[in-house]
């Protein structure tokens, strides 16, 4: 189990940080220059495109590592109004 | 284009629906609390859930202004909007899946409950009242607008902007207080599918007869004629740096997580937390189908008319059908523009009736339940729920036919003027150390930093950027020369916080 934890704590780290890193390439002053349509397009698939795929690679990759209750086993000690909350 | 008859039709036909549905969502909801009636109680299931929040994001804009933003701003100000979209399972991840996991525990109304848990101050949540309040009503009065002024647009004219308005505040009224949010919800999520259809076959088809359907024609059209379309700052310099960087931000913050409606969404509705990593894997998808629907029409409006300026982008929609459509296939334009009618409907409605909704809340919850400690039985305190909507509507249908100037202002500024609240929401949720006078302080100084930043000309590019960096600032620095928050109260709040991490996951 803590080994399980740890890795889990590892990937939202990396998930974060490489999301922060390329919204900050996207926002890089200066580039691409004003008016230069070639730049702007290849600027947005070098950055746009990798936080794409990093931000639903680190989703997928998580909700891997970390799964959920079963809906019965939380539901024990939930407090749901809803009729088919309760079913379990 | 529609007569009279017919745009009347298609709006008592989607009203009459609307009320229907609400009333019979009244009888099988009618005995639940207030904080059910507002919240649903964590009972809303994923698909329910992704379509209302998709929804009540997606405002008349799509329908006005964001065609013809796509039109003045060009491809950077798509690309901009392509930047925030993949934030948001990591801003649902990291905060609002934590405050599911409060509330499951803690059991909160409106928005400002979370923060008064955490921070134990009435002064925090007056503020955040007033500022969730003030952007919910003037949403939902300028989206009352919009519905008529798509009535007045499809007739060519023949209705009266003012009588659509009230038709449609009214029957928003009929609507609202029976269903409370569940009906909202479902109702959205029907509404949701007609407006996104609705984007689609209006833009393809302006394709499909401006340049028989040939998408490579139209880029190479507007690359020769409009190239500045493709580049950075966009045709009208709407996308200079500042708003590359500020306007995303805002979006990602103030606009998907911090508004109100979207806040008790992300954070309140949900039924598991399948349901919320349902709504992280599929919201970006949605927003990307909306956005590039919208964006489509934009383009082709610049390939097919271009030269138009200012107010007159903002019907490139009409246009298009009229000047486009309607000289190849006189039916169906007059179709489409029936789907312009009813998309703009449906989405205006979709996110009016979300803010009534959560604007009452704050009036019934905060102020007179927290704030006036007002105590009635069970029954009065939803009539009350019920009434406090029914009096906001009111308002917000004679703040629609009678739109004062800040209005407009209100809305522009909305998505930022929450900014400064999300550092306060992270501090209350990862940082014990916080404490409430700095909470009060960076929300308050934060929030006039925004309104300064608006009022000397950086607002339209820099959003809420300024105000979100003085508020964490501000509430970093008073913190540490300020007393800790009682113990107790930080063992309750985290210690509710631990214990539905731990039955909600296994690890």
């Amino acid at each position: 189990m803590p080994k399980k934890s740890k890795s889990y704590k590892t990937t939202e780290k990396w998930w974060l940080g490489l999301t922060i890193v390329f919204y900050l390439l996207y926002n890089l002053p200066g580039i691409p220059e004003y008016g230069d349509a070639p730049s702007a397009l290849i600027h947005g698939v070098l950055t746009i495109l990798p936080l794409w795929v990093i931000s639903y690679a680190g989703l997928i990759i998580l909700n891997r590592q970390r799964s959920l209750r079963t809906k019965c086993d939380s539901n024990k000690t939930l407090n749901y109004s809803d009729k088919e909350d309760t079913q379990c | 284009m529609l007569s009279v008859t017919t745009t009347w039709s298609l709006y008592i036909i989607y009203m009459a629906a609307l009320i229907a549905f609400g009333v019979y969502t009244w009888q099988r909801e009618r005995n639940n609390s207030a904080r059910h009636f507002f919240t649903a109680g964590n009972t809303i299931n994923w698909f329910v859930l992704c379509m209302t929040y998709i929804a009540a994001l997606m405002s008349t804009w799509v329908f006005f202004s964001g065609p013809g933003g796509y039109y003045r701003g060009g491809f950077g100000y798509y690309m901009s909007e392509l930047s925030y979209m993949p934030l948001f399972p990591i801003l649902t991840y990291f905060v609002m899946n934590k405050v599911w996991l409060l509330n499951t525990q803690r059991n909160y109304t409106t928005p400002a409950d979370l923060y008064d848990d955490r921070f134990r101050s009435p002064v925090l949540r007056l503020i955040l009242a007033l500022v969730f309040f003030s952007v919910s009503l003037p949403y939902a009065a300028a989206i009352y607008n919009a519905c008529g002024k798509a009535a007045e647009i499809a007739s060519g004219g023949q209705i009266n902007h003012t009588s659509a308005v009230i038709f449609v505040g009214l029957g928003a009224l009929l609507f609202i207080p029976f269903g409370g949010v569940k009906s909202v919800a479902w109702a959205a999520t029907v509404q949701g599918w007609i407006f996104m259809v609705a984007l689609w076959v209006i833009g393809l088809s302006a394709l499909n007869y401006g340049f028989a359907g040939s998408l490579s024609s139209a880029v190479l059209s507007v690359w020769d004629h409009s190239n500045s379309w493709f580049s950075y700052p966009g045709p009208e310099k709407w996308v200079p740096y500042s708003a590359r960087l500020g306007y995303p931000l805002a979006c990602a913050i103030g606009w998907t997580i911090m508004l109100p409606d979207v806040f008790i969404r992300a954070g309140y509705f949900g039924k598991d937390l399948g349901a919320q990593r349902k709504l992280m894997l599929f919201q970006p998808i949605l927003q990307f189908v909306v956005w590039t629907g919208t964006m489509v029409i934009g383009f082709v409006a610049i390939a097919l008319i271009p030269g138009l300026k200012g107010g007159d982008t903002e019907l490139v929609i009409p246009m298009l059908i009229e000047k486009i459509i309607s000289p190849n296939n006189v039916s169906f334009a007059a179709i489409l523009m029936g789907l312009f009618v009813w998309g703009a409907l449906a989405k205006g409605l979709s996110a009016a009736t979300s803010h009534l909704l959560v604007a009452g809340s704050i009036i019934s919850e905060d102020v007179l339940t927290k704030l006036l400690k007002l105590h009635v039985s069970p029954k009065v305190h939803i009539f009350i729920a019920r009434m406090a909507v029914v009096a906001l509507g009111l308002a917000s249908l004679v703040l629609a036919l009678n739109p004062p100037e800040l209005i407009w202002t209100l809305i522009m500024f909305a998505i930022a003027l929450v900014m400064p609240i999300f550092p306060v929401l992270v501090a209350a949720l990862y940082w014990k150390r916080a404490t409430a006078p700095a909470a009060i302080v960076a929300s308050l100084a934060g929030v006039v930093a925004v309104i300064l930043t608006y009022q000397y000309g950086y607002g339209d590019s820099w959003y809420g950027l300024f105000g979100m960096l003085l508020s964490t600032a501000l509430l970093t620095i008073i913190s540490y020369v300020t007393k800790p928050t009682d113990q107790q109260i930080l063992d309750e709040f985290y210690g509710a916080l631990d214990k539905a991490e731990s039955e909600y996951y296994t690890n």
